[in-house]
């Protein structure tokens, strides 16, 4: 006799019901998750226009195009690996300092919680619309405060150079989810090691360096890919703030998809532009879970 | 178990009741009216004169029944291409004419010839038709519409300067229009921008609002453009061209009368900022009327319209959103009920409640020429008594007809032209740099040969 279990009428059943209920899920990410997922791929490799009649199959000549002709592939890819790195990190370490923060013993910690989170609950399209306000240089608050400390002012989003930086503080700004999944991350963090720590004669930063970052590597780790793989698709700042302006200085590669697909009507072409930042996310992602190997550190794990 | 049985009836029954509502739905005679979709957008008033429209039309037509869709024009061609892709565009619609041609290179609109230019009573103004390489007419502007300057005459006042010509032939030279501007140019202290100590940094009144984007009319008057009539030659690198760019963008940086892009979002629409005094002109497009017709009922605006500045000619372009049918394979009736609508909606004499409110212009040339006719346009609250020589006079003899209506780049040229000029408007290059190392290698990479 084999180690396989019969299975009984009863759990049988079971398993039917379990496939039953799970089949609306199941059949939702079939047909519009996975269905256009495939058919993108398939289209990429065609001249499909949505008003032409016809779809001819040409190959890799999308991609031959975006590769040698595109005016704006560079641009677009480069704007936003450089959005992406950047916002990431500034993200990751607000979010990593504001967790800290919040994790301390002091007054109206929970005020202060709900404070650093209440921006991950506004809208996307009203939060990019009040930092419009607050970007504003002749009016917006941000320039106020830099002219009442008589700094000079900035253009903000209105300038090729500090597009980007503006965005990113725009991002650091919604950092409320990162810094929540820290916070339980840091809650974690067993007393005793610390303690032993302080024994040895350590003092806080040596805590921090030491017992508190390894502890919560597999978080940080976390942390940095949903941020990186969020950031690559940053699509509404551009729509809604800069429509890739000024001089395409935030042409970011979502909003030239879209512009590709919904305005140029290039369906098959934008298909292929959509599976090239594919590739380069899943690059990416590979690469950093290799780079993990090396700082990321699993309680019991190897 | 009783209960049970009775609820299970009621479902039944009503289920019953919606499958049969549905099938007099479905069972349409032959005697009932023909339903068309009409897509458009448009500010609250625009969408409040329109549904009039088209209530007045399904009145007069009991055969035909239009139904109004309102798409914001941000997401217009988006939402036309998804319902292109879903088989349900609507029979009729505004186009953005900036994205016409692809639609006409792959049929997916009709060729309005025989409509547009059949009848000679109804002649239409021949700018007004959008045609690409001798094709089809592929639409027609429901309503025609030029540039001018509108001003608050109290300004003009306080500044004790001569309010803007209202004949071509008077129009100031774009050296006088900069001296008239920085006039009428205040910072917060009181000091005009001709004035020493004029701060520039903090400006409480400009002299015109900022146009960057209707520059067509000026690179005309001096006889230059994007593209030549022909839509086959690059004008942009003509000295004429980048001439009027630099000087465009010297208003905002050397002249300090127009507000740089990053002030435009303290600068409301037009209507509120000759009503604030944020600015005392304001190049815009007649359409600005119906905003400004009602800030001087409502809130006392004294406004005034004049003729543009010009360079070597005085010289206006023309808008004014193409109305398309769209090719739904639907033939026989339908597409006679959808001329009806048409015809019916191109007709001034039907949309001269939209003439009134001051938002469209009449499209037919009778209407600039006839006497009676335009006294029929014209002879209103909000229409000021200069709107004649000012308007009407300078739409028949002075507009050079806009590249949207024929050439096929349009778009994709605009892509390039757009944001290199962003580096023009904000005083990061010369016209000429911009010009010449970005825009035109660009363009020779989009398109080419082509231009050659």
């Amino acid at each position: 006799m084999g180690a396989r279990k019969k299975t009984t009428r009863f759990a049988r059943k079971e398993h039917l019901a379990g496939y039953l209920f799970t089949l609306p899920a199941i059949l939702g990410l079939l047909v519009w998750t996975i269905g256009p997922i495939v058919a993108s791929l398939v289209l990429s490799f065609t001249d499909y226009q949505v008003i032409a009649d016809t779809i001819n199959w040409i190959g890799f000549d999308n991609y031959i195009t975006i590769f040698t002709e595109d005016l704006y592939f560079k641009q677009a890819l480069v704007v936003t690996l450089y959005f992406a790195f950047a916002s990431t990190a500034a993200t990751l370490v607000a979010a990593l300092l504001i967790a800290l923060l919040m994790n301390m013993k002091i007054k109206g910690q929970g005020l202060w919680r709900t404070l650093f989170y209440l921006p991950v609950l506004v809208p996307a399209v009203a939060a990019n619309i009040l930092w419009m306000w607050l970007f504003n240089p002749e009016f917006g608050l941000l320039n106020g405060i830099l002219r009442f400390f008589g700094l000079p002012a900035s253009m903000w989003i209105y300038d090729e150079a500090s597009v980007i930086p503006s965005l990113i503080l725009l991002s650091i700004w919604g950092c409320g989810g990162a810094a929540l999944i820290f916070l339980a991350g840091l809650q974690e963090i067993p007393k005793d090691q610390l303690e032993a720590v302080e024994l040895d004669g350590g003092n806080a930063w040596h805590q921090f360096r030491f017992v508190t970052i390894p502890t919560i590597s597999p978080i940080i780790f976390f942390n940095l890919i949903m941020g990186l793989i969020g950031a690559f698709q940053t699509f509404n700042q551009a729509y809604i703030m800069t429509e890739g302006g000024p001089n395409n200085a935030s042409l970011f590669y979502v909003y030239l998809i879209y512009r590709e697909a919904f305005v140029h009507s290039n369906m098959g072409y934008a298909s292929a532009l959509a599976w090239i930042l594919f590739l380069v996310v899943s690059l990416f992602t590979v690469l950093i879970f290799r780079w993990g190997k090396g700082w990321v550190f699993y309680g019991g794990g190897k | 178990m009783k209960g049970l049985l009775k609820d299970a009836c009621h479902v039944v029954t009503l289920l019953a009741a919606f499958s049969c509502s549905g099938c007099l739905f479905a069972s349409v005679g032959t005697n009932d009216p023909v339903e068309l979709r009409f897509t458009y957008w448009g500010g609250p008033l625009e969408r409040e004169a329109v549904e009039t429209l088209i209530a007045t039309f399904n009145n007069e037509h009991p055969g035909i029944q239009v139904r109004a869709q309102l798409v914001p024009i941000n997401s217009y061609v988006e939402k036309m291409n998804v319902m292109a892709a879903s088989k349900t565009l609507p029979d009729v619609g505004y186009f953005p004419e900036g994205s016409l041609y692809p639609w006409v290179e792959n049929g997916m609109l009709r060729d309005l010839t025989p409509l547009l230019t059949g009848d000679e009573a109804n002649e239409k103004l021949d700018y007004t038709l959008y045609q690409f390489h001798d094709g089809p007419i592929a639409g027609g502007s429901v309503a025609n519409e030029v540039i001018n300057i509108y001003y608050n005459k109290q300004l003009f006042a306080e500044a004790g300067v001569e309010l803007p010509p209202t004949k071509a032939e008077e129009a100031w030279s774009w050296d006088e229009f900069v001296e008239v501007a920085k006039m009428l140019t205040v910072d917060r202290n009181g000091r005009r921008a001709n004035e020493p100590g004029f701060d520039e940094n903090r400006i409480e009144t400009y002299g015109v609002s900022n146009f960057t984007g209707w520059i067509d009319s000026f690179l005309f008057s001096n006889g230059g453009g994007f593209v030549d009539e022909t839509g086959k030659q690059l004008l942009i690198d003509q000295p004429e061209s980048i001439e009027v760019l630099q000087h465009v963008a010297d208003l905002m940086y050397v002249h300090h009368v127009m507000p740089k892009p990053s002030d435009l979002s303290t600068v409301p629409a037009t209507d509120t900022a000759l009503l604030t005094k944020r600015v005392a002109m304001a190049v815009d497009g007649q359409w600005a009327m119906q905003e400004l017709g009602r800030a001087s009922v409502k809130d006392g605006l004294d406004f005034g319209i004049g003729v543009l500045p010009y360079f070597e000619q005085p010289a206006t372009t023309n808008y004014g959103t193409p109305i398309v049918a769209f090719e739904t394979g639907k033939e026989g009736e339908h597409r006679q009920a959808v001329d009806t609508f048409l015809t019916y909606i191109m007709d001034p004499e039907n949309v001269l409640m939209l003439i009134h409110e001051g938002l469209w212009m009449p499209n037919e040339t009778a209407w600039y020429e006839d006497r009676e006719k335009i006294e029929r346009w014209i002879d209103t609250p909000i229409h000021p008594p200069e709107y004649e020589e000012a308007v009407v006079d300078w739409a028949k003899d002075y507009v050079v007809q806009n590249p949207n209506y024929f050439w096929d780049d349009r778009q994709k040229a605009g892509d390039i032209i757009s944001p290199a000029l962003d580096q023009l408007w904000l005083n990061n290059k010369t016209a000429e740099e911009v010009v010449l190392d970005d825009i035109m290698p660009r363009m020779k990479r989009q398109f080419g040969d082509k231009y050659e």
